[in-house]
């Protein structure tokens, strides 16, 4: 009986995975047909038909999704084959759908983090001219998303993986009228194109070794590959997951990505997106747990992005632009998991991250609402007393960022910590130490960067001028706040570890995904107990030194033009100069040489001119015969008809 | 007893064609009545549609084989009903601007013509072809020179009478050296006589003919000289459907001809040089030609040669892949041409200009037709993710994969230089401004007719599956 119902459900849920992805798309077609539609209905009542429609769509995919991560057992995976979209004798590529322990989490937590910001939104959009537009590119976006996440093969997770990025580039430049705006978009989508080179040669040389993109084929014929092939195969992936994922060096454009909209920031530059990168690696864990040699500079480069983008989020006074380096941050850490071959961990962090920085952007989002739009926090302080719900839910998820226990952070943070510390490394072996202690320097930047932040917006005396226009949140904004404030308590109790009682259940969840990679086990427990330990100790200093800067010593600290070594990090390291300097110096110097040098003029120019004008003329000439005359066109005919036969005939 | 099961879709056409004839005298003229007589003639072929896609399985055969309903005759059935479903929505826009005082002989002839062009489709044997190609010729005569107030008409009306004639005549020849050289008008027949035939002159002689008379009705170069100025002096909706409905039945002719009858290894080796002749002039003469066009329905005539070039690649290579692409590609083409027809003649029916350079601005006055011919025009021209990309994608693999490489490229090379006329209206419609600005209107049905066309062609390009099932079933029926 038992064994029945289960292939029931086991049907059911086979027919309606694609409308995960179906459903927001329909969304944005409806939504598309409405912004088009000339009826009667006013712009307001349009709007909130719009709203409607967008919410409903991203709620029922939510509700497909978490259908199916309830009917996730172990060894469970659902996989829906819609049909065959290329077919050719060397090159087949379905349209599946598939959904493992993976998946299913990772599509439940995305679909219910884009609900709540779907709701939020209707609520922060309002007033806005593009209400109906934004709906449609966020819908599309889910779309795009899910589709990525539940793909069975690389090229169609690619074509997911373009989606999401055009999304995100059409809701950065939203705003269209300021240029400032369309530049962060471009510049977003510049920066990844050169991360999809990456991907795009991953993928030819994965075909061109075991001639098929699905994940199943990779990990039944990964040992096709050679070791040096492998390697190769693993560094492009993650050339591609470096700007989708923003890691060094291609993460400039994820602090310009902040010209968009603030709930466009919790979802897309936050929670999910910027997050493929990482999906992308963990799906492929096979092939980087098979290339230490890769691992390894995953690691590094992950940790190094994670602490410079902290030390720069200390120094920032823009509200998102903390955030948003603080994001490249997380992801750093995210990044040393899947380097040190902590698979489970990364993705912990990686949920528990989209619900917390989401809490944190969509709080934000609520305090520039309140403010005109203000995102200085030297010209905020004091809205403690003014917003109360707002400091709340900020201050839950800041903790839950500063990696402070029992909130979520700390689990997922720690579980990174404890993964980099206790897995050896083959090659280096003094790696592990080092990847460690430049997490926990990190981890105290964190606590640091989030609690000055706090403590500036909602400590001490305001300092703004906008305070006399607040007017109260509305419950579609409140809503979702507090429900992510919520999860980012408790998202991180699914990951307690075995050494303080826990059951680890995401870890075991995920297992039935990683099979193929050796289960990690030390007998350590007190050791991790002690970090742990370090770990809190390491968050409270942070949180202590914030709180001594700021709220003991306010004013000087804000009004100093920063010096020396802060005024590096207040340029940010002038990386974005650096890169303007060289490459883009390089560029339209070599641009510049071509032009200058008649080279596009006399040669290329010159070339093209005579081939349109060759063609011009042969039909100019043609037009001749065309004259008209019924008699002429007989003799043509006849002509024709006449010349075949005498072919015929002298080949015979 | 005679059968006439395989004759029900046209006996249903003659029945509204005449129904129509005899509703025109009983009723006095009024709006209402031509209103009336539109949806008389639109149900009459929607009804035939439906008895083609509901009885279509059925292998059956009416007047001692004449006539066989295989299925290959439903898939051409279906595109020729389709296309004359739309010409009759093109005919109401039309004649809300160019009145005529009998516009319900219109509809009639339209009916008959579509009659003679599905009979064509299911022809098992040459006189019965013959008959039914007539019937189709005859009323595209009387359609092109329909408006007979206006000059262009009548000198569309009067060439293609007489080069069809010509044409007719020609084919008539050829035709009765085949039947001298088997002595059977059976096309299955012919196929085995001709097996055992040793070749001489007199049968090529009547392949040359048959090619050149068969040619004239699908354009093909150099057979093509009518096409531009027909299709410019023609009424717009007469011109999509020569475009279209003409040229499918014209392509069911040579696949029944050359596929079944004349297709044995002697035949094949003359008669597919000959078609990679005649695709190539198409080709090169059709998209050449097409550049310089100032009138729209004279660039679309240039552009429908080329089509027709490309189309008649998939049966020079005589396999189940050229085949398959050939069908496809048909399919395809009746959506994005038709489609194209329809956007243009709502326009030109109201901006009263056939000028490309008139169709600046569009952007403005209507956002979907411009959107509607960006669409049609880049499927037309083979630009990705549009159907047409995957149709030229199948007849140039399936042209290289036989060894005409020369012919792929040549394709693909002159489908990168068609995209300069396509996209002119492109580039017209949608980048250029003009100081009208006044909106097009479009009825409810025509807005329908325009989404559903958009949509086959877009989700053909990414989904062909269900019809390539369709596809592959109906070549596997034909050939092993």
């Amino acid at each position: 009986m038992n064994n029945l119902e289960s292939t029931h459900h086991f049907l059911i849920a086979n027919t309606w995975i694609i409308w995960i992805v179906l459903a927001p798309l329909v969304g944005a077609l409806i939504n598309t047909g409405l912004f088009f539609s000339q009826n009667t209905l006013t712009q307001s009542q349009k709007q909130k038909i719009s709203a409607i429609i967008a919410c409903t769509a991203a709620g029922m995919a939510f509700l497909i999704s978490f259908f199916l991560f309830w009917h996730m057992h172990s060894q469970t995976i659902f996989v829906q084959t819609l049909f065959t979209w290329i077919n050719s004798s060397v090159f087949k590529v379905r349209f599946a759908l598939n959904v493992d322990s993976l998946s299913s989490i990772m599509i439940v937590f995305i679909t219910f983090v884009a609900f709540c910001i779907h709701v939020y939104s209707s609520g922060y959009m309002d007033h806005d001219e593009g209400f109906i537009r934004y709906f449609i590119f966020l819908n599309l976006f889910l779309s795009s998303m899910a589709l990525l996440i539940l793909s069975s093969n690389l090229l169609l997770m690619f074509i997911g993986w373009e989606g999401v990025g055009i999304c995100s580039y059409l809701l950065i430049s939203f705003w269209y009228q300021d240029p400032k705006n369309v530049q962060a978009g471009e510049k977003a989508i510049l920066l990844n194109r050169i991360g999809d080179v990456g991907f795009l040669l991953g993928l030819i040389v994965v075909f061109s070794t075991i001639h098929s993109f699905n994940f199943i084929d990779l990990e039944a014929h990964r040992h096709l590959f050679s070791p040096g092939l492998l390697t190769f195969v693993d560094l492009c992936f993650f050339w591609g997951a470096t700007a989708k994922s923003a890691q060094i060096p291609l993460y400039v454009w994820l602090p310009d990505a902040m010209a968009g909209p603030t709930p466009v920031s919790a979802l897309i530059h936050a929670a999910t997106m910027v997050t493929a990168g990482v999906y992308l690696l963990v799906r492929l864990n096979i092939l980087y747990f098979l290339s230490p040699e890769a691992s390894c500079v995953i690691a590094i480069t992950g940790v190094l992005t994670a602490f410079f983008a902290a030390t720069v989020a200390t120094v920032q006074n823009d509200m998102k632009k903390i955030l948003a380096y603080s994001t490249i941050s997380q992801l750093g850490y995210m990044m040393l998991a899947v380097g040190v071959g902590d698979y489970a961990s990364g993705i912990f962090h990686l949920i528990s991250h989209g619900f917390f920085k989401a809490c944190l952007f969509l709080s934000a989002g609520a305090v520039m609402h309140l403010l005109m739009q203000e995102q200085d926090i030297r010209k905020m302080g004091g809205l403690l007393k003014t917003f109360p719900l707002t400091a709340l839910v900020f201050l839950v998820s800041g903790l839950a960022l500063a990696g402070f226990p029992p909130f979520s952070g700390f689990f997922s943070k720690d579980a990174i910590l404890w993964g980099a510390f206790s897995h050896p490394n083959p090659l280096i072996p003094w790696l592990p130490t080092a990847l460690y202690t430049m997490g926990l320097i990190t981890a105290f930047l964190t606590a640091f960067y989030i609690s000055r932040m706090i403590i500036l917006i909602f400590w001490g005396e305001y300092r703004g001028n906008a305070l006399n226009h607040t007017h109260s949140l509305p419950w579609v904004m409140s809503v979702p706040m507090v429900i992510l404030a919520i999860g980012s308590l408790i998202v991180g109790w699914i990951g307690i570890p075995k050494a303080i009682g826990g059951k680890d259940w995401i870890n075991h969840f995920l297992h039935s995904t990683f099979f193929l990679i050796p289960r990690f086990t030390t007998n350590q427990d007190h050791l991790q107990v002690v970090l742990m330990l370090i770990s809190t100790l390491v968050s409270a200093s942070g949180i202590i030194l914030a709180w001594i800067r700021y709220v003991r010593y306010p004013k000087t600290r804000l009004e100093n033009q920063p010096q020396g070594f802060l005024k590096l990090l207040d340029h940010k390291y002038y990386i974005d100069e650096f890169y303007q300097k060289t490459i883009g110096r390089c560029t339209s110097w070599v641009a510049g040489w071509i032009s200058e040098w008649g080279i596009e003029n006399q040669i290329l120019g010159r070339l093209v001119d005579n081939i349109a004008l060759f063609f011009e003329k042969l039909s100019k000439g043609y037009q001749k015969i065309q004259s008209g005359l019924v008699r002429n066109y007989l003799f043509y005919m006849i002509l024709g008809a006449a010349v075949f036969f005498i072919v015929f005939v002298c080949n015979h | 007893m005679i059968r006439y099961s395989a004759f029900f879709p046209e006996l249903v056409l003659a029945i509204t064609a005449i129904l129509i004839i005899g509703l025109d005298l009983i009723f006095k003229k009024s709006k209402t009545k031509q209103s009336f007589l539109n949806w008389v003639s639109f149900s009459g072929v929607l009804f035939s549609i439906a008895i083609v896609c509901f009885d279509g399985n059925i292998l059956s055969t009416s007047f001692h084989q004449f006539l066989v309903t295989d299925p290959l005759a439903v898939f051409g059935k279906i595109i020729i009903l389709v296309s004359a479903l739309l010409t009759l929505l093109m005919t109401f826009r039309y004649f809300k601007s160019n009145t005529t005082e009998h516009q319900a002989e219109f509809l009639v002839i339209i009916l008959f013509a579509t009659i003679g062009a599905s009979a064509l489709t299911s022809a098992q044997e040459i006189i019965t072809l013959y008959v039914a190609l007539e019937t189709l010729t005859i009323s595209s005569y009387i359609l092109a020179a329909y408006m007979k107030r206006d000059a262009g008409s009548n000198e569309a009306g009067m060439k293609y009478l007489l080069l069809g004639a010509f044409s007719s005549a020609v084919l008539l020849f050829g035709f009765s050296y085949l039947y001298g050289a088997t002595a059977t008008t059976n096309i299955l027949k012919m196929n085995e006589r001709l097996m055992t035939e040793p070749l001489n002159a007199l049968i090529v002689l009547g392949i040359i003919f048959v090619i050149a008379g068969l040619s004239f009705k699908i354009s093909l170069a150099p057979f093509h000289m009518w096409t531009p100025d027909v299709y410019e002096g023609a009424p717009t909706p007469v011109t999509a459907y020569l475009s279209v409905a003409s040229k499918a039945a014209g392509f069911i002719a040579f696949i029944r001809i050359f596929l079944v009858a004349l297709n044995t290894p002697a035949l094949v080796h003359i008669w597919g040089g000959l078609f990679a002749v005649l695709a190539a002039l198409s080709i090169v003469i059709g998209n050449l030609s097409a550049i310089p066009q100032k009138n729209i329905k004279r660039m679309m005539a240039y552009s429908s040669v080329a089509q027709a070039g490309y189309i008649i690649i998939g049966l020079l290579v005589n396999n189940q892949l050229g085949l398959t692409a050939m069908l496809f590609y048909l399919f395809v083409y009746l959506f994005a041409n038709m489609g194209a027809f329809l956007a243009i003649v709502i326009v030109s029916s109201q901006i009263n200009s056939e000028q490309i350079d008139d169709f600046s601005g569009l952007w403005k006055r209507s956002p979907l037709i411009s959107m509607a011919l960006l669409i049609f025009m880049l499927s037309l021209a083979g630009v990705p993710p549009f159907a047409g990309f995957t149709g030229k994608w199948y007849l140039f693999g399936a042209a290289i994969q036989n060894g005409y490489l020369w012919l792929g490229l040549l394709g693909m090379i002159f489908s990168v230089i068609s995209l300069y006329y396509y996209l002119q209206i492109v580039r017209r419609t949608l980048v250029l401004d003009s100081p009208e600005n006044k909106p097009i209107s479009i009825s409810v049905i025509e807005k329908t007719a325009l989404i559903i066309c958009m949509l086959v062609t877009i989700v053909l390009g990414f989904y062909a599956t269900p019809l390539m099932h369709v596809i592959h079933r109906t070549v596997g029926s034909f050939m092993n």
